[in-house]
């Protein structure tokens, strides 16, 4: 059963996670991979607004998505978006006001799941840059095939195939949703089938989110 | 009387968030509403007669247009037999000053990808259904919303426009000439298209981590920022959930949500079926 899918994976199991801290001269950035998915993010700020873009209370929080290939479309508007929305609940932006935190998202190789990639790319950049936020997000992906089998964090080919896709993002204190796409046709119960797998499997991000800060401390990095 | 409305009036500019949640506290929203009501909805079919199809779509103040146009055009290489439908929101000054003219707005584009989302994954038009001579010509659908009237909840209004415009749609009877290249249609617009399933929204906001509002307006959707989006079919299967900011949202929510949407589909039926029947009879 488990060498149904294209990788040898047990349809539950994510792809191996790959954390890198301090990966451009920025003041924060990561790079995460979800096995060939790869996107790097770096953070700049709190650093000075545009008058326009001022807020007297908060930070602004600015977030660019660029794609692996090709000229930013109004799917990567979206991703920003989606990004930023997380962001704002999550980051403590009124410590900052009249500020800009500035995020950048660039895709270095598309494999699947990007967005949950970019998502989980964020938090790891957020830490490394010493933002004070609330909470973190993490960010699965999953997909129902047509026989409704449910793949957590498919890839590119598993995605191509499918009745329905579907990214989760969840905050670690609580594990409440902090953001939900599902496209597709699915009932109720495929649902809610998808939001617990994808909770069991944000739970395996937030570990190897933990042991990747633990290894950058013991190492002095 | 007179001095106290106008308190009331300054007293939300400044303190918006306050002001709701004064109203919340009572079970009733600024506009008179309970929490789990919709606001009054309605559908004009047909209502631009120079295209193939086109509704109007109204919820409370929020306006918006569809108006569907086909034309032809070729195929694509590598699916020789697909046609195309291209789905646009625009959201100009005139729905509201939030929106400045020029290239379309981060909020535009999220709406027009959104909607294309929903229309390839859920499959509601099958393309195939769009050929006229396979490799040579097919239908293009150019489906324009337009915002005319911006009082929140604009993704609901443009999905049921979009919808029953695409079930207003009649194309004309066309064949291809081979040996001249051309493609000749029927003056008279018959054929309506096939659609797969007719999918409607519904969108709540949570404020506070505590009420769900349905249905939110503009000011509303200010200061509520978590917003959920359920799409769901006639059979009650789903299509889409899109949830974005905050952090109280629990299954819970999600449930009642779903509960409240297959609610709020069988009342945009009813609306579009009584708005059916009456453009019938003329």
């Amino acid at each position: 059963m488990s060498l149904n899918r294209v990788d040898k994976r047990k349809f539950t199991e994510i792809r191996p996670i790959s954390i890198e801290q301090n990966y451009v001269n920025k003041d924060g950035s990561a790079l995460f991979k979800f096995g060939d998915s790869a996107v790097l993010c770096s953070i700049n700020g709190p650093t000075e607004v545009k008058v326009r873009d001022e807020k007297l209370d908060k930070a602004t929080i600015d977030v660019l998505f660029k794609p692996w290939i090709g000229s930013p479309g109004t799917n990567e508007k979206t991703h920003e978006l989606v990004l930023r929305s997380t962001l704002e609940s999550i980051i403590q932006a009124n410590l900052h006001p009249r500020t800009l935190i500035q995020v950048v998202c660039q895709v270095l190789m598309d494999d699947g799941s990007i967005l949950a990639t970019a998502i989980n790319a964020t938090t790891m950049a957020l830490i490394n840059a010493g933002i004070s936020m609330r909470d973190i997000a993490v960010a699965v992906s999953c997909v129902i095939c047509k026989d409704g089998t449910i793949l957590i964090d498919p890839k590119e080919q598993e995605i191509e195939e499918n009745q329905s896709f579907h990214t989760f993002a969840f905050n670690k204190v609580s594990l409440n949703l902090l953001f939900c796409e599902s496209f597709g046709v699915f009932t109720e119960k495929q649902y809610f089938d998808c939001y617990e797998l994808s909770k069991t499997a944000a739970q395996e991000v937030i570990n190897e989110i933990h042991n990747a800060i633990k290894y950058n401390i013991t190492n002095g990095r | 009387m007179s001095t106290q409305t106008y308190e009331a009036e300054t007293f939300r500019k400044l303190q918006p968030q306050e002001y709701l949640r004064k109203f919340l506290l009572k079970e009733v929203r600024p506009d008179g509403r309970e929490l789990k009501q919709f606001r009054q909805t309605t559908v004009n079919l047909g209502c631009i007669s120079t295209t193939n199809g086109s509704s109007l779509v109204r919820i409370g103040n929020t306006t918006v247009v569809c108006g569907i146009k086909a034309e032809v055009s070729v195929p694509k290489q590598t699916s020789t037999k697909e046609g195309y439908l291209v789905p646009n929101v625009e959201l100009s000054p005139m729905c509201s000053p939030k929106f400045k003219p020029g290239p379309p707005s981060e909020h535009a584009q999220v709406l027009s990808e959104n909607i294309n989302r929903l229309l390839k994954s859920a499959s509601i038009l099958d393309l195939n259904t769009l050929c006229i001579h396979e490799g040579s010509a097919v239908w293009v659908l150019y489906a324009d919303i337009v915002c005319v009237n911006y009082d929140g909840n604009v993704f609901d209004a443009c999905v049921i426009g979009l919808i029953t415009a695409l079930s207003n749609v009649k194309l004309p009877k066309a064949t291809f000439a081979e040996e001249e290249g051309l493609v000749k249609a029927t003056e008279e617009l018959l054929i309506p298209l096939n659609l797969s399933r007719l999918p409607y929204p519904a969108t709540f906001s949570i404020f506070d981590g505590q009420y769900l509002l349905v249905d939110p307006t503009e000011v509303e959707e200010s200061v509520a920022h978590e917003v959920i989006t359920i799409i769901c079919d006639e059979a009650g299967q789903i299509c889409t959930v899109w949830k974005v900011g905050g952090i109280s949202c629990t299954p819970k929510h999600l449930e009642k949500c779903i509960s409240i949407a297959r609610e709020r589909y069988i009342e945009i039926a009813a609306i579009v079926e009584n708005e059916e029947k009456s453009n019938n009879l003329i």
